[in-house]
């Protein structure tokens, strides 16, 4: 790249993420800026793919099993359609995700839900983006959820 | 029993091919469709490699519109192609007969270039008096010709390649109902709009 394209790139990220944390933080994807202190945590790239996570309360309590079902349920029944999903594994617990595409605005998107049973909390982490640029950074987002550590409860 | 009827189907399928021979060499063909699409690009791109690969190109794009050129002999497979893929809305097909055209045209070049043959005898006879005149109606003469060759070109091109035109309607599609009324509370909060508006903050 050219010493002015970057230039206009960098000037263009800058103000683009004003206010954003560019520090990367655990738990959130590989090139993705985080915005400081909000909660839930936030991350966005530079292609508009989103990521945030939160940790809520198991009301009413169940386990993950319930909540695939229900949580899949909800999603579809609403008009989410299914791309994938699966049990992922994270650091001290194993969680369960579900992908799925739907238009927004003239465009389509991907729309991704991972829910870890944290004993009395949820952690609830979701990420979309249009479909091609959540494509290009679907795997840094899988890397991501795979890093939560809930052996050391980081992402309260 | 099928020995027996054998060679009326053979003539009957003759005929048919004969006719469509005869017919792809004087007809000028033309289809329009209009089909439903959820991803007007991809469409689009899909049509134009279609008929790419059966030796077509397009002719002209736009948002609501692909004009295809394919040669007349390969249009069915096209048109079947966008109808198996895509659901059809409507569909209108043209068939001009340009046989009393093309040879119209063509006999007037061959008179053209009969008076040119004329004139360009008289040119070497002529005196210097009669060279500018002559020259001049030969020049006129060969502008005529030119003309002709290029309605006689167009022409069979029309003939030759078949225009297909495919109109998009987007499907409607909605965006999902994230009011939705679960009895856990954390999942009504979920959704894409929601997610995509807290970034808005």
């Amino acid at each position: 790249m050219r010493p002015a394209m970057q230039l206009a790139a960098l000037t263009l990220n800058v103000l683009l993420f004003a206010g954003c944390n560019h520090a990367l933080r655990p738990g959130m994807p590989t090139a993705f800026s985080s915005y400081d202190g909000t909660d839930p945590k936030r991350a966005v790239s530079f292609d508009r793919v989103v990521f945030q996570v939160k940790r809520i309360d198991n009301k009413p309590v169940a386990d993950l099993a319930f909540w695939k079902i229900a949580l899949k349920e909800r999603l579809l029944k609403t008009g989410y359609v299914l791309t994938k999903d699966g049990d992922i594994t994270a650091i001290g617990a194993t969680g369960y995700f579900i992908e799925t595409s739907a238009p927004y605005g003239v465009v389509d998107y991907n729309y991704l839900v991972a829910v870890f049973v944290d004993n009395k909390d949820i952690v609830v982490v979701e990420a979309a983006g249009e479909v091609a640029s959540y494509q290009v950074n679907r795997e840094n987002i899988f890397v991501a959820i795979r890093g939560l550590n809930f052996d050391a409860n980081k992402t309260r | 029993m099928k020995c027996r009827h054998l060679p009326r189907v053979l003539i009957f399928v003759a005929c048919i091919v004969l006719s469509e021979s005869t017919v792809a060499a004087q007809v000028a063909v033309g289809s329009s469709l209009t089909i439903q699409v959820s991803d007007r690009d991809k469409t689009t791109a899909d049509t134009i490699g279609k008929a790419e690969s059966l030796g077509g190109y397009f002719n002209s794009l736009d948002e609501k519109s692909v004009v295809l050129k394919v040669p007349a002999t390969k249009a069915r497979e096209l048109i079947d192609f966008v109808k198996t893929n895509w659901q059809p809305i409507e569909e209108t097909y043209r068939a001009e007969e340009v046989v009393t055209t093309l040879d119209q045209l063509r006999a007037n070049l061959k008179a053209k270039e009969q008076l040119y043959a004329q004139y360009a005898k008289l040119l070497a006879n002529a005196d210097a008096a009669e060279i500018v005149d002559v020259e001049a109606s030969a020049t006129k003469i060969i502008g005529e010709i030119e003309v002709l060759k290029g309605q006689l070109h167009a022409l069979q091109h029309r003939v030759d390649f078949a225009t297909i035109v495919v109109n998009f309607q987007l499907l409607e599609r909605e965006r999902p109902q994230d009011n939705a009324n679960s009895p856990f509370p954390w999942l009504n909060t979920l959704g894409l709009s929601a997610l995509l508006r807290g970034f808005e903050q």
